[in-house]
């Protein structure tokens, strides 16, 4: 449960990181949006490109964000069950050194109470990675199409010499923030993954 | 875990719980008592939660757990009460004494227990017994070990519960529940009181208050019960130790700086 813990924090981490790269790269293609209007010759196709980075940008931060979310909800209840379940296993010791009489049936039914908590929390748990790893077939597949559509961006960008050099720059900006991402989200999907095997080990 | 009954009369009995046999080497050896009285039922220092499951089964066999009505903790450290959410959760009815100053610290063990911490402040508070017997009573005991701590007396049984005072690192495997020969005893009290003891002014404090108690019996949370002549000779010998070990040491390096 603390290795839960561990990889649940690691990932709100990285998702912290990601939602202020994901900021950068919005700026970025609204800004390449607004050059594309000046270009005369195929700037509505770079227009285009610009204003669909910014929509998977958005998309990838809502993704993120509840992924985020349902870390937090894994760390916290990942802490309560450790401590239940060693709450549950001294319990359970006291048995196991001989309590007797009257106590014997205290200490059993407050065992069973700290294990049904115990229960609870770990389904709660379990709920929550299932609707992570939904989330993280979202971001696989942003994660194909960002650097696709940042790549024809860039062609589009230095498909004539008379470019505007702002417009390349923006583009080129676009194509180097897209392999930091890409390096963001498999690390990601590593430690989503790493919480997920682990709790499949525990259930 | 070994059990001994301590004092036994008018409706009164002290049982003591030490040494359990199956207890890991890496968590040091402690001491827990029993009160049954009339009205009350008493828990002195229950434990670190290593040593809870051995206890709560000797326990068992003297009284219902859920009977104890009042937990004391003598001061803050794990050893002491790091077991106290699991007695939490088996005696609903429980409140715990401890001194005012480590409330807020206790309760980073289980907040959820917090509201049943009755804070005793420093010069300490009277427990009723019942059935004509007189009230415990906790004596201030600070800074002779923690700075919030105290011991607790029994007028009744004769009895002092000294916590950490008095304390002593017995050997591995080392039977003994009473002392048998002071001196030889001495060399495992020693190291403790030098180092875990702070104030020599505390200490001296603490010595002159306790000689004015009718004293017949000793109880540390480690190591062995003091009985009789026994209860002169350790606030004789206790009179006369340096404490602070450590202080002791920083001023040697002071010096050989200069
Ligand atoms: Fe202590
Ligand atoms: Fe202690």
């Amino acid at each position: 449960m603390i290795e839960v813990y561990g990889t649940s924090m690691g990932l709100t981490l990285e998702a912290r990181r990601f939602l202020k790269q994901m900021e950068q790269l919005k700026r970025l293609a609204l800004n390449a949006e607004i050059l594309a209007v000046r270009v005369t010759d195929g700037g509505e196709v770079f227009q285009t490109l610009a204003r669909e980075i910014g929509r998977m940008a958005s998309h990838a931060s809502q993704v993120i964000r509840a992924l985020h979310g349902h870390s937090v909800e894994v760390a916290a209840k990942a802490v309560r069950s450790a401590a239940l379940a060693r709450a549950c296993e001294k319990y359970q010791l006291a048995v196991a050194r001989g309590t007797t009489g009257a106590t014997l049936s205290l200490v059993e039914a407050r065992r069973d109470a700290v294990g049904s908590a115990l229960i609870a929390d770990i389904r709660v748990i379990a709920e929550a990675l299932q609707k992570a790893d939904t989330r993280l077939l979202d971001l696989a597949r942003l994660n194909v199409e960002l650097p696709m559509v940042a790549t024809l961006l860039n062609i589009e960008a230095n498909r004539d010499a008379s470019s505007d050099p702002a417009l390349t720059s923006a583009a080129k900006s676009l194509v180097a923030l897209k392999t930091e991402l890409a390096t963001l989200l498999e690390r990601i999907q590593a430690k989503s993954h790493q919480t997920l095997c682990l709790l499949a080990g525990i259930a | 875990m070994r059990k001994k009954t301590l004092h036994q009369a008018a409706g009164l009995t002290w049982t003591m719980f030490a040494r359990d046999p199956q207890r890991s080497s890496q968590v040091i050896d402690t001491n827990e008592y029993l009160i049954i009285a009339p009205d009350n039922v008493v828990m002195m220092d229950p434990g670190g939660t290593e040593i809870f499951p051995p206890v709560v089964a000797a326990v068992s066999e003297v009284i219902a757990v859920d009977r104890v009505k009042t937990f004391v903790c003598s001061h803050q450290d794990p050893d002491i009460m790091s077991s106290l959410p699991l007695w939490m959760g088996l005696c609903p009815g429980a409140r715990v004494l401890m001194p005012w100053l480590w409330t807020g610290f206790v309760a980073h063990f289980g907040h959820e227990y917090a509201a049943r911490f009755v804070p005793v402040p420093d010069e300490g508070t009277t427990i009723p017994l019942g059935g004509g017997l007189k009230d415990l009573v906790l004596v201030p005991a600070h800074y002779c070990h923690s700075s919030g701590n105290f011991s607790l007396y029994d007028p009744n049984a004769r009895i002092l519960f000294t916590g950490d005072i008095g304390a002593a690192l017995l050997p591995e495997g080392s039977e003994e529940l009473v002392v048998a020969d002071f001196a030889s005893h001495v060399k495992y009290m020693e190291g403790f009181h030098r180092r875990w003891m702070p104030s020599n002014e505390a200490k001296n404090q603490w010595v002159a208050r306790v000689r004015k108690l009718d004293v017949k019996t000793l109880c540390p949370q480690h190591g062995a019960v003091m009985e009789g002549p026994d209860v002169a000779r350790f606030l004789d010998w206790l009179e006369g130790l340096q404490v602070g070990g450590a202080l002791e040491a920083g001023r040697a390096a002071g010096a050989s700086r200069r």
